[in-house]
């Protein structure tokens, strides 16, 4: 306290904001945003420019990582639903019930693409989207645990990298010359993604035999051991914790599948 | 039971999208080990540089040669190697990579902008930063000095200033810890600028109030015991 109040005096005593103007320096008063007028420093209009550009491009760089935040939060919250509604697979007993579920979640992924995907492509349009990739990838991470889960309900295959990389191209019609549009899919993210569907499958094949039926859980388990042996030959290449994290959980799911109809 | 590991078959598309992963891994690892090569080599020369400015501290005779032969290794070996990693960088994305170079670059500011404080005492714009490593500062031709590197060298810079206006005192120099006052308050007066958001940056500038509370009580002490703020700045010499 007593330290605060002699800076304060001696601030007070010697006036040295006056003794700046005497120099001759440039007088302009910038108080916009300046909060340390009690020293009355001041710099250059050069210099707030300066800084003032830094500001708005870290602003500007900020808020469409904020805007493609939002739309991932979308992406994210439509793909859970759309896995949901195809876990209702397996209490509809028609074949004709089935294909209605799969029609609504395809319709649903169209939206998803058309809707949110195509926005933050247009966002990302002629950026290094590496920068904004931490602001999406587990929102992609989300879409292709949905894709994968619908491929396997539809023709029983694993979702192909290039399958994916196809889904998120875009054409923007709203220019003259269709400009094309596309977002940057990180290998790793579609690896952490397909990982995922171990979970969904492992709970569809739970399902499937507490309803009586084992042949889904057999189809499940094989689809599940080819992907899990692809893993294992990627190895210890990628050394993330998180995808040890996924390889253990994926690897706990194959193993309940397994239990849940030869245990 | 045993499962039975199916061998690898090519044709399966799944199988070759997987070792066409791995063949990606690999090249990546490749480049990542190429630029982990240069920023050795940066962090080496950039090594050189802060060793000869600490000799600043010490006060004695020779800072010109000093600064000279840091600009000779600015010049020469730092921009080499510059050169090198753009090479590295501009076929790919820059901020894939960032990571890998993000420090040496923040120390690199740091070190020309503690070199042109001591020769001119006034703080270098981002722009010149990039002029002096010929480079660019637009992020859409690819190499260029991102701008948070730039803001984070203007934070080492202000730590090392707080360090030398003591030093300062020390050897009896009682007219450079008001100048480094000024330009610790000018430089936290433009950091309010900055709509700074929770990150590294924000975190790193909240340690800047105190190299400005050192530079106080550096001028504070200076002031009760008679030493007065020099009516002419032009006084300054290191």
């Amino acid at each position: 306290m007593s330290k605060a109040q002699a800076q304060t005096s001696s601030g007070k005593s010697y006036n040295r904001g006056q003794g700046r103007y005497k120099r001759g320096h440039d007088n302009s008063t910038d108080d916009d945003g300046v909060s340390s007028s009690r020293y009355q420093r001041t710099f250059t209009d050069e210099e707030k420019n300066d800084f003032v550009n830094y500001q708005k491009e870290m602003d500007e760089r900020r808020d469409r990582y904020e805007r493609i935040v939002k739309l991932s939060r979308d992406v994210i919250i439509e793909c859970k639903r759309i896995i949901f509604q195809l876990h209702r697979t397996v209490t509809v007993n028609t074949s004709e019930g089935k294909e209605e579920l799969l029609k609504e979640a395809d319709k649903r992924f169209n939206e998803v693409r058309n809707k949110l995907l195509r926005q933050m492509a247009k966002e990302l349009c002629y950026l290094d989207q590496y920068y904004y990739v931490k602001s999406y990838d587990w929102a992609l991470e989300e879409y292709i645990e949905a894709l994968a889960f619908y491929k396997f309900l539809t023709s029983g295959e694993v979702l192909l990298y290039s399958e994916v990389i196809d889904a998120l191209q875009f054409v923007d019609a709203d220019t003259e010359e269709n400009k094309k549009l596309y977002m940057e899919l990180p290998e790793i993210t579609y690896l952490m993604g397909l990982f995922d569907v171990g979970g969904e499958l492992m709970r569809l094949a739970i399902s499937e035999v507490s309803s009586g039926n084992s042949e889904t859980a057999v189809n499940i388990v094989n689809y599940m051991r080819l992907l899990y042996e692809s893993y294992e030959f990627l190895g210890n290449i990628i050394h993330t914790a998180e995808w040890t994290k996924k390889s253990q959980v994926f690897r706990d799911c194959l193993m309940k599948v397994r239990f849940s109809f030869c245990g | 039971m045993v499962d039975a590991v199916s061998p690898l078959n090519m044709t399966n598309p799944v199988d070759a999208m997987f070792e066409t992963f791995r063949e990606l891994v690999e090249k990546d690892r490749i480049l990542k080990d190429k630029i982990a090569e240069v920023t050795h080599g940066m962090e080496y020369w950039t090594s050189r540089i802060v060793a000869i400015l600490q000799k600043t501290h010490t006060f004695k005779d020779g800072q010109d040669a000093d600064l000279r032969e840091v600009q000779n290794i600015l010049q020469n070996e730092v921009r080499q190697h510059l050169v090198k990693l753009a090479a590295l960088i501009s076929p790919v994305s820059y901020y894939r990579y960032h990571d890998n170079f993000r420090f040496i670059i923040q120390k690199l500011c740091f070190v020309v902008t503690y070199a042109h404080f001591l020769q001119h005492g006034i703080l270098l714009s981002r722009d010149k930063v990039a002029e002096i490593f010929n480079i660019k500062v637009d992020p859409a031709m690819g190499f260029h000095l991102d701008v948070e590197d730039y803001l984070f060298g203007l934070l080492q810079l202000a730590n090392e200033l707080s360090r030398f206006s003591i030093n300062a005192v020390v050897v009896g120099n009682s007219i450079l810890p008001f100048k480094i006052a000024d330009f610790l308050y000018d430089l936290d007066a433009k950091f309010r600028l900055l709509n700074l958001k929770n990150d590294g940056l924000r975190r790193r500038y909240d340690a800047l109030k105190y190299d400005v509370q050192r530079a106080e009580q550096v001028v504070y002490d200076l002031t009760i015991r008679g030493l007065k703020r020099p009516a002419d700045e032009k006084s300054f010499s290191g």
